[in-house]
């Protein structure tokens, strides 16, 4: 195939889709003049309103902080627990179904459990998003652990490499791309238990902003909500990729953006 | 994600590991027993492990459970239905053209980790609570993971493939089927286990936050009532409704694999 190298292609291709989308929308509305789609102007004076310094702190707040403190406690004793139940291969295949019925199980579903339980407050909201992020995480943990390349491991053997060094230089390094695929579903999954947690019982949040301008039939700040979260999510993804690229280019999987 | 044990090496054999697999559960039920006898799980907090059973008991002898795993299910199916049919094809449009393809893919990667809840406001308010709902939020969600792995499968069609249907002048219809969606087979099976995962979650979902008639909903007024025997049998049944969706499809997933490795 042709190799497009003009920046103008590489860089208004991707924009064109989206702008059409837009576009799209703009004539929907327009043309529709329905209560449910407003127009973008209003959504983007809602969308101000709503996410000004003072409303991301009332509201982005709350939500992203019980993110960032739940997706890595779930991320960090996802990867502890499966470094031990890896190693270990009776723990490892007595566990199976218990870690294939909570990988079952919608994470949603095991909202109003905690709901219950604990209150709506932030601690429980932060439970609920490491708990989802940890299966997610810990299945490709173990799996990624336990199928490692054959080869990289008789020549770790050889080289008498044990012990921390060889968690730390083969074993985590050779399982890294899919525990970060793990870490990344993972990433989206605590997005949306994000959302779905605040939709119990909770005043302030990024989804009981967005649910209570429904009920109360305010369209643009509720569009405004749903857009922002996304941004939030698009945000996180981006970010997680970013993350990520280190690793990538050290393990030699980092894609060219040309290649297609 | 779990399940393609196959290609690690493993010393046990089959009735062993189904034994281990069997002693991991009783060990996690026994468990979950003695802490509640001990009274180190509060019975205000959880019911007992046989607590929960008979709750389960119970709650598959109603009605209004089968009604709303009846509800939860056809809407899973609906949606399913939608999202194949769309999503597919969808996919099979954008992966064979390369232009194509390459500008609708940043956009398609972009819109994929927004989270499946998003326009749940505007369903509501356009469509209202109910089947709906469910449906239209199943559909929308499950079709993503389609739409993405069709398109990536007919899109990465080795080139071989394409220039012996050249070279045997293939009409534009056979090469689409029997070249570019034959070899995109396993990717679409990986699609189809993803979409009928999330739409599951997703029919949940919709009766507990949209109030979408179904199991979710039933969870919801369960919650509502603060009758925790039922709300953890409700779970249970969920999380066993989960395991057989998703055992049903990953073997799909499977036999289209095999078809690929044998040919």
């Amino acid at each position: 195939m042709r190799r497009y190298t003009s920046w103008t292609i590489r860089f208004v291709a991707p924009l064109l889709m989206p702008v059409v989308l837009l576009g799209g929308y703009v004539l929907f509305a327009h043309w529709q003049s329905n209560l449910y789609f407003p127009s973008l102007p209003r959504i983007y004076s809602a969308f101000k309103t709503t996410w000004s310094p003072h409303g991301l702190r009332l509201n982005a707040w709350p939500s992203l902080s019980n993110l960032l403190l739940g997706y890595p406690a779930g991320l960090l004793s996802a990867v502890l627990l499966g470094i031990l139940v890896a190693r270990l291969k009776a723990l490892r295949v007595a566990s199976e179904p218990i870690i294939a019925f909570f990988l079952a199980l919608p994470s949603v579903a095991i909202v109003p459990i905690f709901i219950v339980l604990f209150g709506p407050g932030p601690g429980t909201k932060q439970l609920i998003i490491a708990q989802a992020v940890f299966f997610q995480v810990l299945v490709n943990v173990i799996d990624g652990l336990s199928t490692l390349d054959p080869t990289l491991a008789q020549s770790a053997d050889l080289f008498k490499i044990r012990g921390f060094r060889r968690l730390f230089l083969v074993d985590l390094p050779g399982a890294g791309s899919q525990i970060l695929a793990g870490a990344r579903a993972g990433l989206s999954l605590g997005v949306l238990v994000m959302i779905v947690s605040e939709l119990f019982n909770t005043r302030f949040g990024i989804g009981a902003v967005t649910l209570s301008a429904q009920s109360s039939f305010d369209f643009p700040t509720m569009w405004a909500g749903m857009v922002f979260t996304a941004i939030i999510g698009i945000g996180l993804n981006g970010l997680f990729s970013l993350a990520e690229r280190p690793y990538l280019r050290r393990a030699g999987l980092l894609q060219t953006t040309t290649g297609a | 994600m779990g399940t393609n044990g196959r290609r690690e090496e493993t010393s046990y054999g089959r009735w062993a590991r189904f034994a281990l697999q069997c002693t991991g559960v009783l060990v996690l039920a026994a468990l979950w027993q003695i802490s509640s006898l001990a009274g180190w799980l509060p019975k205000a907090v959880a019911p007992s492990f046989f607590e929960t059973i008979s709750g389960l008991w119970q709650v598959i002898h109603t009605g209004s459970f089968w009604a709303g795993t009846a509800n939860t299910f056809r809407a899973w199916a609906y949606g399913m239905f939608v999202s194949i049919v769309i999503g597919i094809p969808l996919g099979l449009l954008l992966g064979s053209n390369k232009v194509v393809y390459r500008l609708s893919r940043p956009t398609i990667e972009a819109v994929r980790p927004i989270p499946p809840i998003v326009i749940l406001p505007v369903v509501l308010v356009a469509v209202g609570y109910g089947f709906n709902l469910s449906a239209l939020l199943i559909a929308q969600g499950a079709m993503w993971p389609l739409l993405i792995m069709t398109s990536y499968g007919v899109a990465t069609v080795p080139q071989v493939a394409l220039d012996t249907a050249t070279v045997f002048r293939f009409s534009f219809f056979r090469r689409l089927f029997f070249v570019r969606l034959a070899q995109a087979l396993p990717l679409i099976g990986s699609g189809v286990r993803l979409a009928a995962a999330i739409a599951f979650a997703v029919a949940i979902m919709a009766g507990l936050v949209g109030g979408a008639p179904g199991l979710g909903q039933l969870l919801g007024l369960a919650s509502q009532a603060n009758d925790l025997p039922t709300l953890f049998a409700l779970t249970m049944a969920i999380g066993f409704f989960g395991v057989v969706v998703i055992s049903i499809f990953s073997s799909v997933e499977r036999r289209l694999n095999r078809w690929k490795v044998s040919s």
